[in-house]
This record gives structure tokens, sequence and C-alpha cells, in this order.
């Protein structure tokens, strides 16, 4: 690689041309979901679950999706590794546009990209043993040739996430939320992957465990040099792991940028509050707060304009009229609000 | 400044176990805490510490666990045990003195019934009160809990809300009677920030107008310094630390509640690594002889730790700590 990052230094801050950086690129991207309704006739409905979304990841940065239950994080990163295809816009992974690939490619492409899933009581097949699982993307990425090989890289790969070989002859119900969360990383990176997509693989875990799986996917990105989506609702698991930070309401990106900056000085009317709203354990800080009133509006019917303009204390009526793009407001975040004479 | 208010609810040496064959599960142990009237005090611990449990003897509804000590109830008739009244007797108690939110709010609300009808009926349970006047109650309190148009909603089905209105629901159903004591089980667990902090508030509001006591369980130490005055950290079936919130904030003294207010990402700092704590919480069916805690705690020492289960040692005012090191500890300062 022509521009190599020394190991453990950030790539924050790194400002370098970005085609020579950038691993995955998103543009435009949509997805809508087809609502059928009690008719035949196909109807006109749509969940607009994710809505002209733009970004890029570089590589070796922890790239965060934050936003409330159907903001559309999933559906997002679901696409990003082509588990599910979107309606239109392009996903380009290191220059190439994934729609355009064929099954073979795909399978290529693949091996270079995983994911790791929320719920750790559902992800791993129960009738299979831990071994078999993560022996299962060894055999069919090629990777191992032989039993032994094959046994061998499963135990070390057990190691890796701090769990004993013997565990590999066992099945997923023998263990913990927190075991098995690290049985389902151990299969994510069994076929080295440069690139991860984590939904939420903290979520279900109580915090003791949550901090065991925080450290342990901070030190994997640290030893293989991984790039990650990290998608989550709980903001102060971002703070900790992110590079960068994407906030999405209603199928949209509101704001992106460096993490330190969003945390310290939120951009956007959703972020500020979104981020006012997290209970911390301080009581010092705890009891001023900004309370967003209304709930979320439906995916089905979006409101025009800015999607979130229905709750947002800073609308006016010209909010209603366009929806505001997401712009560069500094050479480190862009925002999609037209209120620039707040975000000063 | 001390506190002058009088005790509403104590439990008093509550112990539940559930046995299953020749097994039996000790999932609640001893455990004493106080109510005062129109305090909130919060229960917190791990998944599986046994609170829900707390909770639930409290209310009569674990039908098939043996429950011991005494629940000692001190209302304008005197005190009394409600581990010992009948069960109609318990039933009348039940969302009339105390008023219950369950942790999932989708199981227990009727799929089939309108909201309207549910809470008319949970007024008529209580109240002598006509269909007319149960319709204006459950009319009444959609509003307090801050439903728009609760006229209309009156006649909309538990799956045609989103969750945080289903919660409002739920609070507004178990506030019908004026409870002076409401049991809120993670009543914003499943909810998305936003909506929590709003519900949170209207939880505030509520109670300084209805001047109803709270106990309030969770998980989360963000929720509990919003809205508690006192903590109970539950470990295992036991309470290992309790005080006021400060206290337990801000110099915590047992090495559970350390390590897991340690292990809390920061929303105001980063750091490069989180204190995690190694292990899991022991089966409550093979519960080891000492400190419960030992097995995962970096401060215990054979024997000390491990022959004997340590006693819950008052520090200071309503500080008390279950740790045979705590003077130790106590002197520290937390980090
Ligand atoms: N297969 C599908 N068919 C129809 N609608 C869908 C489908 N998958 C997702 N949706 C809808 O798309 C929207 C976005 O869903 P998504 O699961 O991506 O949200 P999310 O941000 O991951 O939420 P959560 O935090 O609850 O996981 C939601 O309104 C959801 O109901
Ligand atoms: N009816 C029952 N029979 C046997 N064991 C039970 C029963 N109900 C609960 N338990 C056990 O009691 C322990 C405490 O459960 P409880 O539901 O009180 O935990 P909790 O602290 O509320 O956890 P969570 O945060 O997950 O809600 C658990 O080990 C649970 O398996
Ligand atoms: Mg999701
Ligand atoms: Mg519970």
């Amino acid at each position: 690689m022509l521009y190599a990052v020394p190991a453990g230094l950030s790539l924050r801050g790194w400002n370098m041309p970005d085609q020579f950086n950038v691993l995955l690129e998103v543009r435009n991207v949509r997805k809508f979901f087809g609502v059928r309704g009690k008719s035949v006739l196909p109807t006109a409905k749509y969940v607009q679950a994710v809505n002209e979304v733009n970004f890029s990841v570089r590589r070796g940065e922890v790239f965060s999706v934050v936003g409330e239950s159907g903001s559309g994080k999933t559906t997002l990163g679901q696409m990003l590794i082509r588990l599910l295809d979107p309606s239109d816009g392009e996903i380009m992974f290191d220059g190439v546009d994934l729609m355009t690939l064929d099954d073979q490619q795909m399978r290529r492409a693949r091996k270079r990209m995983q994911i790791i899933f929320q719920d750790p009581y559902s992800s791993l097949n129960p009738y299979m043993t831990v071994g078999d699982a993560i022996g299962e993307v060894l055999e069919v990425h090629g990777i191992t040739k032989t039993t032994a090989e094959r046994d061998q890289r499963v135990d070390d790969l057990l190691e890796t996430v701090g769990l004993r070989s013997a565990t590999s002859v066992r099945y997923p119900h023998e263990f913990s939320g927190g075991q098995r969360q690290r049985i389902a990383i151990a299969r994510a990176i069994a076929a080295n992957p440069e690139f991860l997509v984590a939904d939420e693989p903290v979520s279900a875990l109580d915090v003791s465990v949550q901090a065991q799986i925080l450290n342990l996917i901070s030190d994997l990105r640290a030893s293989m040099g991984l790039t990650m989506v990290f998608i989550s609702h709980d903001l102060a698991v971002v703070r900790h792991i992110a590079d960068r930070v994407a906030v999405m309401y209603l199928g949209r990106i509101m704001e992106i940028a460096d993490v330190d900056e969003f945390f310290d000085r939120p951009l956007h009317p959703y972020s500020q509050a979104l981020l006012s709203a997290v209970p911390t354990p301080d009581i010092r800080r705890s009891k001023q707060r900004q309370v967003l009133s209304g709930e979320i509006a439906s995916p089905m019917s979006p409101p025009s304009g800015c999607v979130f303009r229905t709750r947002c204390p800073h609308a006016i009526e010209a909010c209603a009229g366009v929806v505001p793009p997401l712009e560069l407001k500094s050479a480190t975040r862009s925002s999609a609000c037209i209120r620039d004479d707040l975000l000063k | 400044m001390t506190d002058t208010r009088p005790v509403l609810a104590e439990l008093q040496d509550v112990s539940v176990s559930f046995t299953k064959g020749n097994v039996t599960a000790h999932v609640v142990d001893s455990i004493n805490l106080s109510i005062k009237e129109g305090e909130t005090v919060a229960l917190i611990g791990e998944s599986g510490s046994g609170k829900s449990v707390t909770s639930l003897a409290i209310m009569h509804l674990l039908p098939r666990a043996k429950i011991d000590g005494k629940i000692m109830w001190h209302g304008k008739e005197g005190a009394r045990n409600l581990l010992a009244l009948s069960t109609r007797e318990m039933r009348s108690f039940r969302g009339g003195s105390i008023g219950m939110i369950f942790q999932e709010p989708m199981t227990s609300l009727n799929p089939l019934f309108k909201i309207g009808d549910q809470i008319a009926e949970a007024a008529r349970l209580h109240r002598p009160v006509s269909r007319q006047e149960a319709r204006q109650i459950a009319e009444d309190s959609l509003r307090l809990v801050g439903i728009p148009e609760p006229r209309g909603r009156l006649n909309t089905y538990p799956f045609e809300m989103s969750g945080g209105m289903r919660q409002r629901v739920m609070i507004a159903m178990s506030l019908v009677c004026r409870p002076a004591l409401l049991i809120a089980d993670e009543p914003t667990t499943a909810l998305d920030v936003t909506i929590q902090a709003q519900i949170l508030e209207l939880l505030r509001r509520l109670q300084e107008e209805l001047g109803m006591s709270m106990l309030f369980i969770t998980h989360d130490f963000g929720v509990v310094a919003e809205i508690a005055e006192r903590i109970a950290v539950m470990y295992a079936g036991q309470i290992v630390e309790q005080g006021a919130t400060q206290q337990i904030l801000e110099n915590p003294v047992h090495p559970y509640t350390r390590a897991l207010l340690n292990a809390i990402p920061r929303l105001d700092k980063r750091s490069a690594r989180l204190a995690s704590i190694e292990g899991v919480v022991p089966d409550p069916r093979a519960l080891p002889p000492g400190c419960r805690f030992a097995t995962r705690c970096q401060f215990a020492v054979p024997d000390l730790c491990t022959s004997q289960p340590p006693p819950l040692s008052e520090l200071q005012d309503g500080h008390a700590v279950r740790c045979a090191r705590w003077p130790e500890f106590a002197r520290v300062e937390y980090a």
C-alpha cells in the first residue's frame, strides 16, 4: 500500500488525498422496502429505510453509525457487505462497485468483509459445534486445506478471542452471552478480513461483559489493522471505540464528524438532543438536559423537507420545504441542516 | 440534614428460593431495604442478580417460590406484614396501595383489548366507580402521562402504539389508583434515549405531583443518577452495597460497585481501555460459601473472603457494604 499508516497512529486528522485512503465509499444509497397492502394490487407504499446516504470509510478507521431504533442502521450495515442489495446508489469497496460483481467475484470479495450481529443468542447455528461453525468459514474460503490445519487454526482463533481450545467441541447453548459473542467474533475474523461491520455487538450484554468484548475488539483492530463500521445506539460505547461518527435519523444522515468534535461540540440539532438525552452516572451533570418532545415519525410517511423537523426545537417554516443536503461545514465535519445561523 | 420522612415499606431479611427436584436456587438472600414516603430507591445489578424476583416477592406474584422474612407496610391503618396477607387481601393491595410497571410492556398489556377498556378495568377493580366514571378516570390518566388526544386514544389497541406510548399506557394503568408506592421494573430499558428521557421526566413529575414513593429497578447507573435518592447494589441475590446516590456514585467502596462503575464507557472522556470484570455471576443453585463476588474479585484473599460470607457493615449514615476488606477500601479515594 502506498500510504501505509504506522501502527498505533490514528487516522484522525490525517490529511491525505482521499482516494488513496478510502476503503469503502457509499454513494447516494437508498433502500426502500415495499409494503404489501391488503389488496392484491401492488401498492405504492414503501418503508424508506435508508435514503440518499453518502459517506466514505478510510482504511484502518472505526466509523460509527449511531441513531435510534428504526433509523436504518442495520439496513445500511447489511448493504455495505451486500447481504442486502441497495434500491439505488453505489457501494464502492476498494474502488469497485459491489453491485457489478458476479457471484464468483462476490465470493472473493466476501472473504475480505465480515459482519458481527447484534444478538449473540441467535447468530450461531445451535446444531453446529463451535469448532465446525468457525471451521466452515475457513473451508468456504479455502484458507485451510487439511483437517489438521483447520483444527489448528480454529484453536488459534479461539485463543485469540480469549477462549480455551476445548471450547471447539461444544455447542453454542453451553456458553454465556459474552462467550457466544466471542465465538461470533472468532468466526468473523477467521478469514482475516480487512473490513468488518459490527452491528450492535455489545448491546445485548451486561456492562461487565460489554467491557470485555469492547477491549477485545480494540485489540483485534490494532493487531489485524481492521477497518470497521461499528453500529450502535449507545453513544458512550461509540465515544470509546470510534474515530468518526455518523448520526442517522429516519434513514438519513444528519451529521458526520470526528469523534471528539462530535461529543464535545455536536453541530446538528438532532445530535445535540441525542447527546443531551443520554443519562450519565454523574449526578452533577445529570439534572440539566433538553428533552425532545414527540416521537420518531413513521418511515412510511416521513415528514417533507428535513425529516427531523417535527421534533426539532429550532425548526422554521423553510425546513419543511427542502431536504437539507449533507454539506461540509469544516474540514472534518458535515451536517444536514439549513439553520446554519444556529450552528456557529 | 436528617431525613425525617416516615418509612413506608420495609423489607426485613427477605429471602426467595425456588426448588426443583432436590436442587434449590437461592435467588434472593436476606435483603433488608426500606423506602420512605416520597423517596425513590433504585435497585441496581447485572442480569440475573434477583432484582425482578425481589419486586415480584413484594407483590405476591411468585406462586412457586419459598419466601422468608417480612415485608412491613406502614400504611394509614398501622403496620402490617404483606407476606402474611391472604391472596384476597393482597389483590386489593396490588394496584391499590402498590402499583407496578412490569419489565416487558408488550406482555403486560392485553393485545386483544382497547387500552381504554384495560385502564378502566384496572380502575373498577379497586374503586367503586361506574363504567362511565371509570372511562373518565382512564381518559384523565392518559392525559396525566402526556398522551395527546387522550379521549380518542382510549379506543386504540396496544399494537397500534409505539414502544414509548405503550410504556406511558403502562404507567397510566399503574397509577389509576394513586398508589403510595410505585415499583418500576426497568421501565425505560427497551426505549430509545430520547423517549427514555421523556419517560424519566414524566416519572419525576408524577412523583412530585402525587407524592408517591418509588422502587426503581435498572441495570443502568446513568438512569439511577437521574432518578434515585438512594441506591442498593445487588449481586447474586444479595445487597452488596447501599447508600445515598452520591455516596455510591462518588465514593463506592465494594470492589464490585467500583468495577461496575469502571466498566462503563464514559460519554465525557475517552479511555484507552475499559476495566472489565472477568468471569461470570455464580449459579444460584451452587453458591460459594464465602463472598459471592470472591471468584471475580481482584482483591479477594483466601480464607478471609472465601470461608464465610461477609456481613453487611455500616460505614456511615446509611452507607453499608458487604465486604470483609471494606476498612481498607473505604480509605482509598475512588478514581
Ligand atoms: N425486510 C424489511 N421489510 C420492511 N421493512 C423493513 C425491513 N427491514 C427493515 N425494515 C424497516 O426499515 C427501517 C429501518 O430498520 P433497521 O432495522 O435498519 O433500523 P435500525 O436502525 O437497525 O434499528 P434498531 O436500532 O432497532 O436495530 C425500520 O422502519 C424497519 O421497520
Ligand atoms: N420462577 C423461577 N424459577 C426459578 N428460578 C427463577 C425464577 N424466576 C427467576 N429465577 C432465577 O432467579 C434469578 C434472578 O432473576 P431475576 O429475574 O430477578 O433477575 P434480574 O436481576 O431481574 O435480571 P434482569 O436484569 O435480566 O431482568 C435468575 O437466576 C433467574 O434464573
Ligand atoms: Mg438494528
Ligand atoms: Mg429483571
